[in-house]
């Protein structure tokens, strides 16, 4: 790999559901539709899209694991197919805890997380990275002891991953039980030993909160990345607390790649360079109905607009 | 003989990027428009376990979602009917969602069966709501994630299938006292496959439940199933019809993803109605002269283009119609 300070790794969820390692028949796919399904069922295609695109690294959904380890045996096997295809790092794994605001879920949460943190050290993965809670729709305001039940959990999942090599970091989704009003309080509630943060840009954007001064403070913890734009910054309390907020109603689009919306990339790039971070960073576009034109437009992003200022 | 148009051709599986379209709400007004501009009146719709997870979803994917949505039931009938859908005729249940919700519920698989008779009872008692007649029952989980939890033993698999078998029976007898009918179905990849059925049913209450034969899991599981028709379709209440071109030489179905088999030239298990190797016309024929006069389930499954999809499953129904009164005439 090149000597750079950035790499960028690319979420893969924007594909749907994988669940094929590989097709062998183009036709059992297009004869009779005529259509582009033979393009977007298999990791092989997948995987060499990212690859074609100039991406190095890839991250994985914790719901992917069964059928991967089904398709490929182990994750083991399905790093070397991604190494095989040109993809050197599976960087990281998104996962949830729904529920950790109530005590009496964490054993059956810790249960599921070690069974993700032992396929993400498998593949050599480096983050795992956690919606903290569920929605904020049923679960929120969380009081008090609500708000420290969550970042126990993610302390305890924190351990659990430095105990394999792995690292833990907060995603957190601006429909989400911790919001706007406790987001970074809860953040100094984890375990800065342990837990680190993702920067999911839109997540945080339609929050409400201004990225680059929420980077510029707590770049110690944000170790990670998750770069996507939205048109839709500091979205009312009413929108993000609705039920379902991440799925609009009326089918409107939170998010963009880089450089399709509102938010300051450059700026941001500018202060990754000041506080010389290093390392992977990932690159998130669910909700796109178009996978290949964004995967391309965000390297052009990348190639002519990031990489310029600090890569 | 009545069809009923199944929402799950929908999916997030083959259905191609966009998942996150197809979770609002938007997505979903349109579609009913679809399912009722190609002249349906009456759907069927498969519904998981109510999680907080899939509860946000702005697809009627469980019952919570569709009170979050519509308030109640009757307030999601109110819509359909104003859409141009006159009832939903059927709701199918799964052993396996039971399965895959396990996690998020926190419930042991010593109590799998509790779980999933008040999944089944909630879903009934939205379907007496929603002006319907059938609860769809697949009673097991795969036989791969079963054989994932139990091991190679035999004796609990045996121990879990009778109480598959007494769990349908109880929600069969708690279901008609609302009115509605239980029914089950097969499918290649569960406990309920090929010769297995008839043993299954063997320990099923016929008064409360019956066997709804769906033919592509039939075939590919290797038995006769237009015997089965045969056999089943004067008892019936309820038939699944699904497409197929797929054969199991290399045991798919015990493996966690049956449905994706990873090895071969033929890795498409589903098709959309009337594009597989099902004889659709010879079924027709015997559930005519069963006087079979129960819903039909018409699932194109997987389906690679959903509006076309959608096109595809009226016009298999005309056909089939129109060929069965040539035939007779």
């Amino acid at each position: 790999m090149e000597n750079r300070n950035l790499n960028y790794t690319y979420m893969t969820n924007l594909w749907g559901n994988i669940n094929y390692k590989q097709i062998n028949n183009f036709n059992e796919w297009y004869m009779g539709d005529f259509g582009n399904a033979y393009y977007y069922q298999d990791w092989d295609k997948i995987l060499r899209y990212f690859a074609g695109a100039g991406f190095k690294g890839i991250e994985i959904m914790v719901f992917s694991v069964p059928s991967i380890q089904n398709a490929f045996g182990s994750m083991t096997n399905f790093k070397e197919f991604a190494k095989e295809r040109g993809i050197e790092r599976i960087t990281g794994m998104f996962s949830h805890h729904v529920g950790s605001q109530d005590k009496r879920n964490h054993e059956a949460i810790f249960a599921y997380e070690q069974q993700a943190i032992d396929a993400l050290a498998e593949c050599d993965g480096i983050n795992l990275i956690v919606q903290p809670a569920g929605q904020y729709y049923g679960t929120g305001p969380l009081d008090e002891e609500g708000l420290k039940n969550v970042a126990e959990c993610m302390n305890t999942v924190g351990r659990m991953c430095a105990e394999k090599g792995l690292q833990v970091s907060i995603h957190n989704e601006f429909w989400c039980a911790v919001n706007k009003y406790d987001h970074e309080k809860f953040l100094e509630m984890t375990d800065p030993r342990y837990v680190f943060y993702c920067l999911d840009t839109a997540q945080v954007a339609i929050m409400g909160k201004d990225i680059l001064n929420f980077y510029d403070t707590y770049h110690d913890r944000v170790q990670y990345f998750h770069l996507k734009d939205t048109t839709y910054v500091n979205a009312p309390d009413e929108k993000r607390f609705g039920p379902g907020a991440e799925f609009d109603e009326k089918g409107g689009r939170w998010f963009w790649e880089p450089g399709g919306g509102l938010l300051d990339f450059p700026g941001l790039l500018k202060l990754m360079k000041k506080h010389h971070h290093k390392g992977w960073v990932g690159i998130e576009s669910d909700g796109t109905p178009e996978p290949l034109a964004t995967i391309l437009l965000t390297k052009n992003y990348i190639d002519t607009v990031l990489d310029p200022i600090y890569c | 003989m009545k069809a009923a148009a199944s929402y799950g051709i929908v999916n997030a599986d083959t259905s191609g990027p966009g998942a996150f379209l197809r979770a609002a709400k938007w997505y979903w007004d349109e579609l009913t428009d679809m399912f009722a501009a190609a002249g349906f009146t009456s759907v069927m719709i498969p519904m998981v376990p109510n999680t907080e997870n899939v509860s946000r979803n702005g697809a009627p994917i469980c019952t919570a979602s569709v009170r979050t949505r519509f308030g109640s039931p009757a307030g999601y009938l109110e819509y359909l009917n104003d859409k141009g859908i006159e009832n939903v005729e059927a709701i199918g249940v799964s052993a396996q969602s039971m399965y895959n919700s396990l996690f998020e519920t926190g419930l042991p698989i010593e109590k799998f069966f509790d779980g999933f008779y008040d999944y089944a009872m909630d879903a009934a008692e939205a379907l007496r709501e929603l002006k319907g007649s059938t609860l769809l029952l697949s009673p097991t989980p795969g036989v791969g994630f079963l054989r994932q939890t139990f091991g190679e033993d035999e004796g609990k698999m045996d121990r879990f299938l009778k109480e598959s078998a007494q769990c349908m029976n109880r929600i069969g007898a708690d279901v008609k006292k609302l009115g509605i009918n239980a029914v089950i179905r097969n499918e290649f990849w569960t406990m309920l496959r090929g010769s297995g059925i008839d043993a299954y049913m063997g320990l099923i209450d016929p008064e409360n439940v019956s066997f709804a034969p769906d033919p592509a899991h039939l075939m590919i599981a290797g038995a006769d199933y237009l015997e089965m028709f045969r056999k089943y379709a004067d008892k019936a209440k309820a038939v699944c019809f699904t497409d197929t071109k797929f054969r199991d030489p290399d045991n798919v179905y015990k493996t966690i993803s049956p449905e994706f088999p990873q090895d071969g030239a033929t890795q498409r298990v589903y098709w959309d109605l009337g594009y597989g190797d099902v004889d659709f016309d010879e079924i027709y024929k015997i559930l005519k002269s069963a006087d079979f006069d129960g819903p039909v389930l018409l699932e194109s499954k997987y389906s690679l283009d959903i509006p076309k999809g959608i096109l595809r499953l009226r016009t298999f129904w005309n056909r089939l119609e129109k060929n069965y009164a040539k035939r007779e005439a």
